[in-house]
C-alpha cells in the first residue's frame, strides 16, 4: 500500500476522533518502511518487530502534536530514530555490565566488493557500528548507511546541523581507530 | 580506502539485503485499545465516587431549592398542624 497524504490526514483525523481502524490502515500503510528503518538499529527479529511496534505505538500517542506540515512519513521517521536511539542506550547499558569477549573482535573482513553477500555485509555493518557508542552509531548510521543530509540527520535527531558536523567528526575519528583495533586490513 | 568509504561500502551492499516483512497492525491496536482502557478505568472510579458523594448533596439541594421558590409553602405546610 503506498502511503498518500490525503489518506494519512484522513486517517489521522479519524483515528484522533477514536476510530480505531482508521489507524490500523495507517499502521498497515506505513509499515514497511518503518522495519526497513528499524532493521538498521537491530537484526534481532524478535526486538525488530517490538521495535517497529513502539514507533507505532508512541506515533499514536503523539498524535496531536503532529501538524501536517511534514509528511506523515517523516514525522515517523523522526519517531522511529527516537524509538531506536534510545534502544540502542539500553543496549549499551546492558552491554558495559556484560563483558565482551575478545573473540567477537574477530569477524570483520577487510575489503567490501560487490561478492559480499547482503545479509553478511548487513551483519559486518551492524556488528561494527555496535561497537561505537549510540550517538557515534546514530550519526554514522544516518549520514553514511542512509545516506542523509546534515539538514536531514539534525531533523531526525533533533539535533543542530553544527552539533551534527562535530559528532560525525567523532564518530569518524572512533570508527578510524575501531577498524585499526580490529585489524582491518589498510587501517591497522 | 578511508574508513567512512569502507562503512558506506558495506551499506550499500547491505541495502540490497531483504528487510523482514512484519505486521503489527492488530498488535498495535489491541495494545492501544488496552492503554486507553487503562487510562479510563481510574477516571471511571473517581467519576463513580464523585456522583455517589453529589447525589446527596444534589437531594438536599433540590429541596432547599423547592423551599426558597415558594417561601409561603413552609406556611402552609405547618398550617394543618396550627388548626389541629
Amino acid at each position: 500500500m503506498t502511503p498518500t497524504p490525503e489518506l494519512d490526514l484522513d486517517d489521522i483525523s479519524e483515528s484522533l476522533a477514536g476510530n480505531g481502524d482508521a489507524y490500523a490502515r495507517l499502521v498497515r500503510r506505513h509499515q514497511g518502511k518503518v522495519a526497513q528503518r528499524m532493521w538498521r538499529f537491530t537484526r534481532d527479529r524478535t526486538a525488530h518487530e517490538e521495535l517497529v511496534q513502539d514507533v507505532f505505538v508512541e506515533a499514536y500517542m503523539s498524535l496531536r502534536t503532529y501538524r501536517a506540515e511534514a509528511p506523515f512519513e517523516h514525522w515517523l521517521a523522526r519517531i522511529g530514530t527516537s524509538v531506536g536511539y534510545k534502544f540502542w542506550k539500553k543496549k549499551e547499558r546492558e552491554r558495559l555490565q556484560a563483558n565482551l569477549s575478545p573473540e567477537d573482535w574477530e569477524r570483520i573482513p577487510g575489503e567490501i566488493t560487490e561478492s559480499v553477500e547482503p545479509s553478511r555485509a548487513a551483519e559486518i555493518l551492524h556488528e561494527l557500528l555496535d561497537r561505537l557508542p549510540p550517538r557515534d552509531r546514530l550519526v554514522l548510521t544516518l549520514r553514511h548507511v542512509e545516506d542523509k543530509s546534515l539538514e536531514e540527520t539534525a531533523q531526525l535527531t533533533g539535533w543542530s546541523v553544527t552539533m551534527v558536523k562535530v559528532q560525525a567528526w567523532r564518530a569518524k575519528n572512533k570508527l578510524k581507530r575501531l577498524l585499526q583495533q580490529v585489524g582491518v586490513e589498510g587501517f591497522s | 580506502m578511508n574508513e567512512i568509504e569502507y562503512l558506506e561500502g558495506l551499506a550499500s551492499a547491505a541495502r540490497r539485503e531483504d528487510v523482514p516483512q512484519v505486521d503489527v497492525s492488530g498488535r498495535v491496536t489491541a495494545m492501544l485499545r488496552e492503554r486507553v482502557e487503562d487510562s479510563v478505568r481510574p477516571l471511571a472510579w473517581v467519576a463513580s465516587l464523585s456522583f455517589a458523594a453529589a447525589l446527596p448533596v444534589a437531594i438536599v439541594a433540590y429541596q432547599i431549592l423547592e423551599t426558597s421558590m415558594d417561601p409561603l409553602l413552609v406556611v402552609f405546610q405547618m398550617a394543618p398542624w396550627v388548626v389541629l
